[in-house]
């Protein structure tokens, strides 16, 4: 029960904001709303956790719960003073496919068949995590490491020794590492009341509960629901996200935060200015979640201001937007001004920058992707498609261009740095860092099947506000 | 303590984790590669049995996950056929060959994605028994002792005897010693602390009678021993 309000939480704090924010949007549904909601809830929860912890108020259940619930029933307030809708009506689109006449057998059959799997699936992954205790290196020597020294503290260890610093120092925590995911598991520990090893984990597979549900939504307004739900059955078969959303990595989140904060972008191209907001707030998530984030909301944010550029004239997007998206982006600044001033530094503590040239890291990165390991067959179709619809449109480009700058970075850094060039962790890393991006690559692939569609049959092809 | 080394017979091969094999198994992936050769090799190929499909490596859900090269290259089998297959009979229905192939190829990517999708959900819902057959059922400690094993039990008489008190730790093993740590926190491994916890350390030695622990060079007196599990591991304090 106290998991469960742990996680209700944050999500609810995030509901408000996210009816607040789209107080004007009328075409996201409420489940859309709500897998919004969890990732953002959760983020700005410890973002105000770190914050807290920086003011040595101790992070203990009633300073932190009280604080969130001042906010809801703040903005709970603002809500009905300013007559914002609260809640949409649910949207049964799914449900009403199933059950129409309209609709031939075989089609209804595929329907319930895939979101069957997907339900099992995810069920699967649910009792999954509540079956094992933190079982993996990196958690036990990081994440949980970090989180249970915090949890015994209730505090962030600003106050001790030089050694003992932010929790430096403990098993193979590295101190630089954003605090999003440790804080997630105080959080949880203080709702339960003990550190209690299986349930401190339990915000990892609604993470991919909520990417899969506005993942799913996306896809279907985008191509149709039974191509949207195929995707996502193939989607969910990486075994690596799986064993993810069961553990207390940060991998998970971070490609949830980088894949809403694309989204957010898309919708934001085709003049829905209130998600240049979202796409700040998740873009600052994400940059308190891992340090690769900003290989990736950099060129995010640089694609955004050629956007603005590019359409100044038009008008397409108000200054003002503009302003709100850098302002939601400084909701990352205490975590990097406390890391900077502290000279925590960047990437793992044992990664000695020693420069090398060896291309042929990037080849074997290549083979590994094509060898099918953790992605379906996506990595092998997604350049098919894209090189048999050569001429994209600028909107694809705009989404697409961002995720290569991610996924070139991490080429760069496995072929030009002595320490991944074959080392122990040459094969964890690349697949885990591939798996930060792995959803926007089933995100993009979508579009390109819309855009086989829109080629093959102009009345199939679905009536969206497209950036030609 | 004689009862409990004969309760939990704790050797050490013995305290090797399930995380402990997995990164075993990367590493002798790993040092299987020459170093810049074609990675082809990391997934073993066999050409006798190239259409025998065998299921995914990796025992348990901790397992590193690898396919065999046989169901690779049936997968290629299946786009490049379909894809192929499919573009003829639409050229041939006079539709334009880029559309063809188009076309084709989002077929064929489902056709090869719900083929992976069977061979790799058998794999996880394997998983997914054997999970429910060792975990279900039992308090979040008792699972933490069937995960750790022996090492869990010593860890918890390890708490009650170090209270809260720090400890610095010896292990040859480097799983042994991080585990061993991490469900000690918030109790820190510390140079200079005044127990000493010892799992099996090739290095270290105690001998009862003269209470003296030697380590490498570095010999203590006056060190009792406060807990001992086995021969190898066991806990001292020193005055």
């Amino acid at each position: 029960m106290m998991t469960v309000a742990a996680l209700a939480l944050p999500t609810i704090l995030g509901l408000l904001v996210i009816s607040v924010v789209l107080r004007n949007e009328t075409e996201s549904s409420f489940a859309m709303r709500l897998s919004l909601a969890y990732p953002l809830g959760m983020g700005l929860l410890t973002m105000q956790m770190f914050l807290l912890a920086l003011m040595r108020v101790p992070l203990r259940l009633g300073y932190v719960a009280s604080l969130i619930a001042i906010e809801i029933v703040g903005l709970f307030l603002l809500i009905r003073e300013k007559k914002i809708g609260l809640t949409r009506m649910p949207s049964f689109g799914l449900f009403n496919e199933i059950a129409s006449a309209d609709v031939r057998w075989s089609r209804k059959i595929l329907v319930i068949g895939l979101t069957a799997i997907i339900v099992v699936k995810i069920g699967s992954i649910f009792v999954e995590t509540y079956l094992r205790p933190i079982f993996a290196w990196d958690s036990f020597a990081n994440w949980s490491a970090g989180a249970k020294a915090f949890y015994y503290s209730h505090s962030l260890l600003l106050d001790t020794d030089p050694q003992d610093f932010f929790g430096k120092g403990i098993l193979d925590r590295n101190a630089n590492y954003p605090p999003h995911n440790p804080l997630m598991q105080v959080w949880m520990g203080l709702w339960i009341g003990h550190f209690n090893e299986v349930l401190v984990k339990f915000w990892s597979p609604v993470y991919l509960l909520a990417m899969s549900v506005y993942l799913y939504a996306i896809m279907a307004r985008e191509t149709s629901r039974l191509i949207a739900l195929s995707m996502l059955v193939l989607f969910l078969s990486s075994p690596l996200i799986s064993v993810h959303a069961i553990e207390a990595y940060s991998d998970l989140p971070l490609s949830v935060y980088l894949l809403f904060s694309l989204i957010m972008f898309l919708f934001a191209m085709r003049g829905e200015h209130e998600y240049w907001v979202l796409m700040g707030l998740y873009s600052a998530e994400a940059l308190f979640t891992k340090d690769e984030a900003p290989f990736f909301v950099i060129p995010l944010v640089l694609a955004a201001i050629t956007f603005y550029w590019q359409n100044r004239k038009q008008g397409l997007v108000p200054r003002k937007a503009v302003v709100a998206l850098f302002a939601s982006l400084l909701l990352a600044a205490p975590w990097f001004i406390f890391k900077l001033s502290h000279h925590l530094g960047f990437g793992a503590d044992y990664i000695k920058l020693k420069w090398t040239v060896q291309p042929q890291i990037a080849w074997r990165v290549v083979m590994m992707l094509l060898s099918f390991r953790n992605f379906n067959v996506f990595f092998f179709i997604f350049p098919l498609l894209l090189m048999l619809t050569w001429r994209q449109s600028k909107e694809f480009i705009f989404l697409f261009v961002p995720m290569l700058c991610y996924a070139l970075f991490f080429m760069l850094v496995y072929s030009l740095t002595e320490f991944y060039a074959g080392g122990l962790m040459f094969n964890t890393a690349v697949f885990r860092n591939i798996m930060s991006y792995y959803p926007i690559i089933c995100l993009l692939t979508s579009l390109l099947i819309k855009t086989v569609m829109m080629s093959g049959n102009e009345a199939l092809a679905p009536k969206n506000k497209c950036i030609q | 303590m004689q009862v409990w080394s004969a309760l939990f017979p704790m050797k050490p091969t013995t305290v090797c984790t399930e995380t402990y094999f997995a990164i075993r198994d990367e590493l002798l992936v790993i040092s299987a590669i020459p170093s810049g050769r074609l990675p082809l090799l990391i997934m073993d190929l066999d050409i006798a049995n190239l259409f025998m499909v065998e299921p995914m490596h990796g025992g348990t859900v901790n397992g590193w996950i690898q396919i065999p090269l046989s169901f690779t290259i049936t997968l290629y089998c299946v786009i490049v056929g379909i894809t192929v297959l499919n573009a003829v009979f639409l050229v041939i229905k006079k539709t334009p060959l880029l559309k063809a192939l188009r076309k084709s190829a989002v077929i064929a990517f489902f056709s090869a994605g719900f083929l992976y999708l069977v061979y790799s959900e058998r794999t996880w819902y394997t998983w997914f028994e054997q999970d429910i057959d060792t975990y279900a059922g039992y308090s979040t400690e008792a699972k933490i002792g069937i995960f750790n094993g022996p090492l869990y039990d010593f860890i918890k008489v390890a708490r009650g005897v170090l209270k809260d008190e720090d400890y610095v730790v010896y292990s040859a093993d480097d799983a042994t010693r991080l585990m061993t740590q991490y469900y000690l926190l918030p109790r820190r491994n510390r140079t200079n602390a005044k127990n000493i916890i010892v799992l099996y350390d090739k290095d270290t030695a105690y001998d009862d009678r003269s209470r003296t622990f030697t380590r490498g060079t570095m010999r203590m007196v006056n060190v009792d021993l406060v807990f001992r599990y086995d021969f190898g591991a066991y806990i001292l304090r020193t005055r």
